[in-house]
């Protein structure tokens, strides 16, 4: 007879399998967490350095857009730099005072997948080897407050390649790291959820998770929003990065902090292999409609509006400027501002909330106010669907603002 | 003739009748018109299957001819399988009625009986045994099935042979006639038992396949079983969708199916896909969702599409079902040792007529390997482990 012998050490080793786990090991009941959770006045601060970011809300840029925007800036809460001058960039912040946070996005997952053998991408070519906490030091060592791992692309179900990266993050001694989770948004579907929480939950280190897909990924299955609410309050201090204004939804149901893009390509990651796909590839920036709670390119609002006048943003960066007026690559910054502006405000309000449950209800109404909005703009402008509510705005607005705890959704298929 | 001291079992009463899957009043009406007397009502076979009255002598030799099984049968004091949560699985029952599970429970145990006759004195080397592996949120039905291929040195891409699997881990597979099967993908509302499986306490593990199951079906199917014959030993809320999850990565590993699937996937690549993986077009259509390389969107469009072309009712490219060999080659080996046909059904509790038809396949009927047709064997006089 053949031994049936699993892998004996919790790490799998490459193309092998965890050891299997005894059944009825259920942990705290879901309700439970969730009821604690959405009483607490803030979300739960991580551990060590990387509780600096608790409750902040982080642009996540290129060096570039920053040295532009930031003038225009008020104090911000940090900055999450990516590119080939993100080195620079947090170099010269750092010694020039800059006392929010800061960080580096690897962007470990434009580089390759992550697989069970190599879930991180480290440099190579050069005389000696990186190693992961030599990497993670290098970051600190440029004065980045907090480091994000290197980690691959995560394809939804390769779950090898995802124990394997926490496995090894699991080891890191040090409390300044996240651990960078770039997740193909499959994994946000009812059939990857649980274990991905599981998973995740297991890591007791922070973790910061991405959302890979084209254009917006939660609009590819209808379950992701509620299940990324899932995540964040479920599986121990998590954070949303280079996101749009789901880093808000995150946060208000759970989330220690969130990191939104200054432009399209920075409110979300490609997955790995693919080029990014745009609608639109006109040069406007991106410009945020704070009542429609929407990004629109600049010259999309151009048409919208271009029998009407538009709405005009009265923020410090814009100053009574119209909202179809930002045309060419010339306003990315003044866009850029405007959106931080607008979002800034934002933050306050729902820092004003007296619990978790109670900024979930606010975002909520302010979802649903969107949608309002949407109808009565198109009612003005005489044109139907000028304006539409996207699909994740819509379900901000009509998931139950908090979750209930009850057990995702499953039923048997026949193939 | 019945021996007169012999009493029915009031359990193998039952078993015998459900397996028949008649009512109580129709074998009191089949016992009248064979007895020709009109003594025997639902009131007596009811107060028989419940023990409350002894059937021996003529009483017994009738009921058996009712049930058309030996009355040697209808005595076995045998312990039931299925009668605790668990250890019986089927794919699927939502839509099976009460009565119908219980002629298809009925027909496992005594399959059972009969497959423990039939492999009686049998050496069954090399035969590997089922894993009992106990899967939850962090170890998964995937990891499950993963181990399995890597434990038993199964190649990496599609899997030859399902049925081998399981009948190389001591597995026997039997097809029967549970249910008339339903079109594919026809929900779970209306989907009838295309299997059963059990791994009974010191026993070989045993499945029946329900006859006439869409070969698309039939390897999923059976991948189904082996999830759960590997993973529910202890009943699970979510046990139905476990399998499923298991026998979508045992026959389409993720490693190795997610780059083909990642590839223009439209109809005519799901059904190049079908012929490779051997698997169903609505199966890699799942698939491809289930591993990010199809949106909520994409999939919708596609179901659409193959639904309007009929696929929920026959796909395209009729894959070959797969055929169990174990159960055949138990048999050939005990004509082999000199048994006849006629021990051979006495042995599993079957008439002969019976026993021909649910375990001499044409490669028995025909065999030349015996030196001539088994059913012409002439009765053996000696040698032999007794069956």
């Amino acid at each position: 007879m053949t031994q049936f012998t699993p892998p004996s050490s919790s790490r799998p080793g490459p193309g092998q399998v965890p050891e299997p786990r005894t059944a009825g090991d259920p942990g705290e009941p879901r309700t439970a967490v969730l009821r604690a959770l959405a009483d607490r006045p803030a979300p739960l601060a991580p551990p060590g350095a990387v509780a600096a970011l608790t409750d902040r809300f982080l642009v996540h840029t290129s060096w570039g857009a920053a040295r532009a925007v930031l003038p225009l800036l008020p104090q911000l809460g940090g900055v999450v730099l990516r590119g080939a001058e993100a080195a620079t960039g947090v170099g010269q912040l750092h010694h020039a005072g800059f006392s929010g946070v800061l960080a580096i996005d690897p962007e470990g997952y434009a580089e390759a997948a992550a697989t069970a053998e190599q879930p991180f991408v480290l440099p190579t070519g050069g005389l000696f080897d990186v190693s992961l906490p030599e990497y993670l030091q290098g970051q600190r060592d440029l004065g980045a407050t907090v480091t994000l791992t290197p980690t691959g692309y995560l394809w939804a179900g390769d779950s090898e390649a995802l124990r394997a990266a926490t496995s090894l993050a699991a080891d890191l001694d040090r409390d300044d790291v996240l651990f960078s989770a770039p997740l193909d948004i499959g994994w946000f579907t009812d059939d990857h959820i649980d274990h991905l929480i599981a998973v995740l939950a297991q890591l007791s280190m922070p973790k910061a998770v991405f959302l890979g897909g084209q254009f917006d990924p939660l609009e590819r299955y209808k379950a992701s929003v509620r299940n990324l609410r899932r995540l964040v309050g479920e599986a121990g201090h998590v954070a949303v990065l280079r996101t749009d204004l789901t880093g808000f939804d995150a946060v208000c149901h759970g989330a220690f902090a969130a990191s939104i893009g200054t432009g399209g390509s920075l409110r979300h990651i490609i997955p790995f292999g693919q080029r990014r796909q745009a609608a639109n590839r006109d040069q406007s920036p991106s410009v945020l409609h704070g009542d429609l709670m929407t990004f629109f390119k600049g010259t999309t609002l151009a048409k919208r509006f271009a029998n009407h006048p538009a709405p005009t943003c009265n923020c410090p960066a814009c100053g009574g400027r119209a909202l179809d007026s930002f045309h060419g690559t010339d306003d990315s910054a003044d866009a850029h501002a405007h959106g931080i502006y607008t979002w800034n405000l934002w933050v306050a309000l729902i820092q004003e909330q007296p619990t978790l449950a109670a900024r979930a209800s606010w975002w909520q109404r302010r979802a649903a106010e969107a949608i309002t909005h949407c109808d009565e703009l198109n009612s003005q402008l005489g044109q139907d669907g000028a304006f539409t509510p996207p699909a994740t705005l819509k379900a901000w607005a009509e998931l139950p603002p908090w979750p209930t705890g009850a057990s995702t959704p499953q039923r048997s298929r026949t193939h | 003739m019945v021996d007169l001291g012999a009493v029915a079992q009031h359990r193998m009463l039952v078993l015998a009748r459900e397996s028949r899957g008649i009512t109580q009043g129709q074998l009191a009406e089949k016992m009248r018109s064979l007895d020709g007397a009109g003594a025997v009502s639902q009131g007596y076979v009811s107060r028989a299957e419940a023990g409350r009255l002894v059937v021996s002598g003529d009483r017994l030799e009738l009921y058996a001819r009712a049930v058309d099984y030996p009355a040697r049968l209808l005595c076995l004091d045998e312990l039931e399988i299925g009668a605790g949560p668990g250890l019986v699985h089927h794919r699927k029952r939502q839509a099976t009625s009460a009565s119908a599970l219980r002629r298809i429970h009925a027909l496992l145990n005594l399959t059972r009986i009969q497959l423990r006759a039939l492999t009686d004195g049998l050496p069954r080397p090399g035969k590997r045994g089922l894993p009992h592996l106990s899967v939850d949120d962090v170890y998964r039905p995937e990891d499950a099935a993963k181990a399995v291929r890597a434990t038993w040195g199964i190649s990496p891409g599609p899997l030859p042979s399902v049925i081998g699997v399981l009948e190389d881990a001591g597995g026997l597979v039997v097809r029967r006639e549970l249910l008339p099967p339903v079109s594919l993908d026809s929900g779970t509302d209306t989907v009838p038992v295309d299997a059963v499986s059990a791994c009974p306490a010191n026993a070989d593990p045993i499945m029946l396949l329900n006859m006439g199951t869409p070969a698309e079906r039939q390897r999923f199917t059976v991948a189904h079983e082996l999830g759960h014959m590997i993973m529910h030993a202890v009943p699970h809320p979510r046990q139905e969708m476990q399998a499923d999850r298991f026998a979508a990565e045992l026959l389409m590993p993720e490693r190795q199916i997610r780059g083909e699937l990642r590839t223009r996937l439209d109809i005519t690549r799901l059904l190049e896909l079908k012929m490779r993986w051997r698997v169903s077009m609505w199966a890699l259509l799942r698939r491809a969702r289930t591993l990010g390389e199809l949106s909520d969107w994409q999939y919708r469009s596609l179901a659409v599409g193959m639904s309007s072309l009929g696929y929920r009712t026959s796909e395209p490219a009729e894959l070959d079902a797969e055929t169990p060999v174990a159960v055949t080659v138990l048999i050939a080996d005990q004509l082999r040792r000199g048994h006849t046909v006629e021990r051979l059904a006495r042995a599993a509790f079957l008439h002969l007529h019976e026993f021909t038809h649910v375990y001499l396949d044409d490669s028995l009927l025909h065999s030349d390997g015996l030196g001539k047709g088994v059913l012409s064997v002439s009765p053996a006089t000696s040698g032999g482990s007794s069956p």
